[in-house]
């Protein structure tokens, strides 16, 4: 009996890494929800970033005068209980946001990446790995915030160390798998076979083809870290006033239900659009990684 | 089967192990002389060294570890610092209110997640299924806590149909306990429902284009039971893998919405301790909500293997 | 009698890439309980012309062409109608019974709805016809079986339970995809041993689709060979590998090892793949493969005419009849 596939079998054309970059970013740029969450995004950072310059009143210059004031075109967001700008408020809050995301994601990624990167080269290393990573994820988000807070006490760094080592599991998850795949492929086993060391086969030829994956889940902890962060502020677990943070101003309209219901309604629309256009942006991003796996 | 379930079981026990050493080595980094915390503020020398005979404060960490670990396993979790009363009947009273909560939460998140993500992936490109997808979208990106508060200015304030806060048990009153619990239900349970959503959609198109799919059509069954009784069937699996992985989501949660509404639970417990600095109530919160979070875990991974025969059969897991 | 009316057959996918054309304008016939073998190699359209006959393709399927079972047009038909035919006249086996039985359900109750749908029948009256159909497959221990899942199951006996639920309501088609690609040799002989036996059993007619011509010697009465969506050549099987009309029926029968056909013992490829067409050219699709090719065949799209033999080939230049076969 025969089998009449006469196909030859073709090597992949190996595409030189700058080509799929310029590829990615075509489809990218095809998507119009990703480009539109990638423009919020950089406005919302830059503004955030600038809000010094941007914002039409120092964040912290009360004025009982105008205390309570409903949006208007001289406070595009209205005024809080002590007459300060909401608008202006809500800018440099997206500064801590922005830096406490940033920073957090940086953290579950330094730690996560080599953990992810020994547990899936190295079998005999796998299961203490996992079994640190379970230990970790024994500890639900908050309750990890909540023993942190009372040892180091409430302040950005515990909510930045918090948010990050909650994601670390996660980091470590999804690295392991990366190169576990990686470790089968033909390259690979090609480069240790040649007699690369682990080092070199790690840095030169795992990691670099696990980054589209890794910049992905960045995407997906950013929001997260944001949420995680006004959430924390909020319940008081993370930055502490005077410092600006949403959370924070979401808790201080808390008692104005009733008298200024706009200061509970913009800080919220502010993290919902940055965390939104995030998502848009991120699901872009692995849609053109991978527009294969994202189409089932 | 049998050796599934062993490995399992002392994967949890080691989990649960190295957990009560992060616990207890979390307590001994706090600020301040445990000693002198357990006495309180304002006691004498004599009682300080009393209690750091008594507590085995004066003796090696394997020690107290040890002594720790076997007052832990006899539920004795110590004493409240703030109110003196045991943490454990403390924690027995605040934990029926986060589980009816948690309980009518789930509900709304597995029918409202399952329900639109079976419906996103049989309406392929509709609107339906964009609609479905923005919400869940949208839900992943709306911070569930000022969600909380928005239902409460719009439903408790400014059109006053619902309360705002308090809690009344569903065996006292079971009208007054849904109308209590509703917004807070409805905060928790679309926290959960998003991600449940995105899930049961992908795992519904992978099913829906399987090849067992096929054969089910070819046998000439209708819509219902081709989406129902085959592709659902199979996406089950990994919709309760996802309800096990969001527990911790669900106690984070709760926090959060006892907090907005004032629910007297477990979560308000917890950042009551936290802010009064009742060390030993911080304790005994982390250990019962972490091994809780182990034993759930196990037990997804049990009903894992009910739903899916190639596990409970055989033992060939694939 | 003629069961099965196939004419001229279109379907087309959207994809990502564009456009695919899978079937072009396909037309066969196959009469009541005979063995009709389609064959070609992968990717000619053959799996996607068996979907096609009860429109089970996926959604990026358009079909055009009309296909006609017992007198009723099936493709005028809804889908609420349609469900009727699939499972009771029309009949499917599939090429993977691992991935075509549910993971997830036991053997005994995939029957069993079967025979609800179409038969109603539940419970216990259920239970008996599923065990008496895995006895009638040549399944040991059937009452045990029926509890068991797949994964419990050998290849072959996977494979049993496939026909077995596919001859649950005795169909009077079975079309049969690939029925013994993914198992051992030693367990495809006893397959079609099988199909054999319930054919003549049920009355049934077979549509048995694959690419190898070894299985096709085996069971089938007559053979339509398709090359790139089209059908190409028809004849009755001895006919067929007597008499071969195309270059590419040639070619099919060239790369099948037959020590009495090659005294060198090597085998002959047919140089090249099929190509992925976008739209029906007006050209032989095979000319680029083909040492016959010339100008016409690259202009001109030849059609399915009586040749040389005697039989329906698509061949602007079909081989000549051989002298008789002097045995090597």
């Amino acid at each position: 009996m025969t089998v009449l596939d006469l196909s030859t079998v073709e090597a992949p054309a190996a595409g030189t890494l700058p080509a799929t970059r310029r590829r990615v970013l075509r489809r990218l740029l095809r998507n119009p929800l990703a480009v539109l969450g990638a423009v919020v995004v950089l406005i919302a950072v830059g503004a955030a970033l600038l809000a010094n310059v941007v914002a039409p009143y120092p964040y912290a210059q009360t004025d009982f005068s105008a205390a309570l004031q409903p949006p208007s075109p001289e406070h595009w967001f209205g005024t809080d209980y002590l007459g300060r700008d909401m608008f202006s408020w809500v800018l440099y809050g997206l500064r801590v946001s922005v830096l406490v995301a940033v920073m957090s994601v940086g953290l579950s990624m330094a730690l996560g990446v080599p953990l992810g990167l020994l547990a899936g080269y190295y079998g005999f290393l796998d299961p203490p790995v996992s079994r640190l990573t379970d230990t970790l994820l024994a500890f639900p988000f908050l309750i990890l915030a909540v023993g942190l807070a009372a040892i180091l006490g409430p302040s950005l760094a515990t909510a930045t160390i918090a948010i990050g080592i909650g994601q670390i599991p996660q980091v470590v998850r999804v690295t392991r798998g990366e190169t576990l795949r990686l470790r089968g492929m033909d390259y690979v086993t090609a480069a240790i076979a040649g007699g690369a060391s682990d080092t070199v086969v790690l840095r030169r030829h795992i990691l670099p083809n696990a980054m589209n994956t890794l910049i992905v889940q960045a995407t997906v902890a950013a929001p997260a870290a944001i949420i995680g962060e006004a959430v924390l502020s909020f319940l008081g677990l993370g930055v502490r006033p005077p410092t600006p943070s949403l959370g924070i101003m979401l808790a201080s309209a808390q008692p104005f239900f009733r008298d200024g219901p706009w200061m509970a309604v913009f800080p919220g629309v502010a993290i919902v659009a940055l965390t939104l256009a995030l998502n848009l942006f991120g699901d872009g991003l692995r849609d053109a990684f991978d527009p294969q796996e994202s189409r089932r | 089967m049998r050796r599934y379930l062993l490995r399992r079981l002392l994967e949890s026990v080691v989990t649960f192990v190295l957990v009560t050493i992060v616990v207890f080595l979390g307590v001994r980094a706090l600020p301040g002389d445990p000693a002198r915390t357990l006495a309180g503020e304002e006691s004498d020398p004599a009682t300080v060294a009393q209690i750091r005979h008594d507590y085995l404060l004066d003796r090696p960490l394997p020690v107290q570890y040890a002594r720790y670990v076997l007052k832990a396993l006899t539920g004795d979790l110590g004493r409240s610092a703030r109110t003196g009363l045991p943490v454990r009947s403390t924690i027995g009273h605040a934990l029926p209110v986060t589980l009816q909560l948690a309980m009518f939460a789930m509900v709304i998140a597995v029918l409202i997640g399952v329900g639109s993500g079976v419906v996103a992936a049989v309406r392929r490109r509709t609107a339906t299924e964009w609609a479905a997808n923005s919400v869940a979208l949208l839900g992943l990106s709306v911070p569930n806590f000022w969600f909380g508060l928005m239902l409460v200015l719009v439903f408790a304030i400014a059109f006053p149909i619902l309360p705002a806060s308090g809690f009344v048990s569903l065996f006292d009153d079971p009208v007054q306990s849904f109308r209590h619990l509703l917004l807070p239900a409805i905060v928790l349970g679309t926290a959960l429902a998003a991600v449940i959503m995105r899930q049961t959609r992908s795992a519904m198109l992978e099913a829906l284009s399987a090849d067992y799919v096929r054969t089910a059509r070819a046998k000439g069954l209708g819509g219902s039971r081709v989406v129902l009784g085959h592709a659902l069937r199979n996406s089950l699996i990994v919709v309760v893998t996802i309800v096990g992985l969001q527990l911790g989501v669900l106690i984070s949660g709760a926090v959060v919405t006892e907090q907005i509404f004032v629910l007297p639970g477990f979560g308000k417990l917890t950042l009551d301790a936290v802010f009064t600095r009742d060390y030993p109530m911080i304790q005994g919160v982390v250990l019962v909500t972490t091994t809780a979070y182990i034993g759930i875990n196990l037990f997804v991974d049990l009903l894992y293997s009910v739903i899916d025969p190639r596990i409970r059969v055989g033992g060939a897991v694939l | 009698m003629t069961l099965l009316r196939v004419d001229e057959l279109t379907v087309r996918f959207r994809t990502e890439d564009g456009p695919v054309l899978a079937v072009d304008a396909a037309s066969f016939d196959v009469a009541a309980e005979e063995v009709l073998a389609l064959v070609g190699e992968s990717g000619c359209g053959k799996s996607v012309t068996a979907l096609a006959l009860t429109r089970l393709l996926p959604r990026n399927a358009t079909v055009a062409g009309t296909v006609t079972f017992d007198g009723t047009t099936l493709s005028a038909l809804p889908e609420s109608a349609l469900r009727e035919v699939r499972g009771r006249d029309v009949a499917y086996v599939f090429q993977e019974p691992m991935t075509s039985l549910n993971p997830v359900l036991t053997v005994g109750r995939q029957i069993g709805e079967v025979l609800r749908q179409h038969q109603k029948l539940h419970g216990a009256a259920a239970r008996r016809r599923a065990i008496e159909l895995l006895d009638l497959v040549g399944i040991p221990l059937p009452a045990r079986r029926i509890g068991e899942y797949p994964h419990q199951l050998s290849g072959g006996m996977r494979q049993r339970v496939m026909i077995a639920m596919a001859v649950a309501c005795r169909p009077r088609l079975l079309v049969a995809d690939e029925p013994t690609t993914a198992l051992d040799v030693t367990i495809q002989a006893g397959i079609l041993d099988v199909l054999r036996d319930l054919r003549t059993e049920i009355g049934m007619a077979v549509l048995l689709i694959t690419h190898d011509l070894g299985v096709v010697a085996d069971i089938a009465d007559r053979v339509v060979v398709m090359y790139a969506g089209r059908t190409i050549e028809t004849a009755g099987a001895p006919a067929l590998f007597a008499r071969p009309s195309h270059p590419y029926t040639r070619g099919l029968l060239d790369a099948v090892p037959n020590p009495a056909r090659h005294a060198d013992g090597g085998l002959r490829e047919i140089p090249g793949r099929v190509p992925v067409l976008a739209d029906s050219p007006d050209a032989c699709t095979f000319a680029d493969r083909c040492g016959r090719a010339d100008e016409t065949c690259r202009r001109h799209r030849p059609d399915l005419s009586p040749g040389p033999a005697g039989h329906p080939v698509r061949c602007w230049h079909p081989l000549p009849v051989p002298e008789p076969a002097v045995p090597a």
